[in-house]
């Protein structure tokens, strides 16, 4: 059972050697930048959740203020699918790209 | 820069949790420290709770399907005269309490041991509904048949409208099987749990 769920770190650790090896040999990149880049990967993780969070919250409010408005039942269980798990890594990532595109431009 | 290196900190703490999430035990314990447990006995009534209702193709849905056949499989062990079946009402076909009333009846279950709510739409209404139903009858112990993530909110709700409540499974057992995706569902569904009880609590309801 163990062996079975390493199988998808080792997976991505082969593929993620890979990629570095593929990236400096094949495309010329800089190792050094690649701590630079993970930094970059957390902040889009970071903006993403951000979204994520405030979506939530504001989906909640609406949710509940709708039911104390209305007396129309809305559930909130509308804010349990996975799809904003989705639009909101999507809105992060784009926000953020577009935040730091300036500062990336300068250099 | 204060900002960047907020969103780095944030970023990493969220990643931290997926990849503990998905790779250690750590979410099978906090399900099991969440899960209220009782010593499974004789009780007045069964009571099954509404799960994922009717899916568009007009059949209960799996995990609906799957508490109505555990709690058919409590009283066939003698646990209680009573079945009590909740549901949520339905756009596309019959509510699925009245889906659950057939599959109960077509396991030879008595037609008068089973008993069904109007479709409700929370577990308040639930616990209400199912008060305003035994009570009359006398019936203050009961099992409660609903999924793990949500016990501990549905029992507090319960006992919070004068049942004494046993959860299905009875004491829980530690788990620590699952893939890195269910151990995920199952962080999900409990990282929602606690925010409903943290409302219900709010609420007075539990």
């Amino acid at each position: 059972m163990v062996l079975e769920q390493l199988f998808l770190l080792a997976l991505v650790a082969v593929t993620s050697v890979a990629a570095c090896v593929l990236g400096i040999a094949g495309l010329g990149l800089r190792p050094a930048r690649l701590w630079e880049a993970g930094r970059f990967a957390l902040q889009l993780v970071g903006m993403s959740t951000l979204f994520f969070v405030g979506n939530l919250a504001i989906g909640l409010v609406c949710v509940l203020a709708v039911r104390g408005a209305t007396g129309t039942f809305v559930s909130v269980y509308l804010l349990n699918d996975p799809t904003l798990g989705v639009l909101s890594a999507a809105q992060g990532v784009c926000f953020e790209c577009w935040r730091t595109s300036g500062r990336r431009d300068s250099r | 820069m204060r900002l960047t290196i907020g969103l780095q900190t944030l970023g990493a703490l969220v990643a931290s949790l997926l990849l503990l999430g998905a790779f250690t035990p750590a979410v099978n314990l906090l399900a099991y420290w969440r899960a209220p447990a009782r010593v499974l006995g004789p009780v007045d009534a069964i009571v099954v709770l509404g799960e994922g209702g009717i899916t568009e193709s007009g059949r209960l849905s799996h995990s609906s399907l799957q508490r109505i056949t555990e709690a058919i499989d409590l009283y066939r062990q003698g646990l209680a005269p009573l079945l009590v079946v909740s549901g949520s009402p339905s756009r596309v076909a019959r509510p699925e309490a009245e889906a659950r009333v057939q599959i109960a009846r077509a396991s030879g279950i008595a037609p008068e041991a089973v008993l069904a709510l109007d479709p409700v739409r929370t577990t308040r209404e639930e616990a209400q509904a199912v008060r305003a139903l035994l009570e009359p009858r006398g019936a203050r112990r009961i099992i409660l048949v609903t999924d793990g993530a949500s016990m501990a909110r549905s029992v507090g709700t319960f006992e919070k409208v004068g049942f004494t409540v046993t959860p299905s499974y009875g004491v829980p057992i530690l788990r620590w099987g699952g893939g890195p995706g269910a151990r995920l569902r199952l962080l999900q569904e409990n990282l929602i749990e606690m925010l409903a009880s943290a409302y219900y609590r709010l609420q007075g309801w539990t």
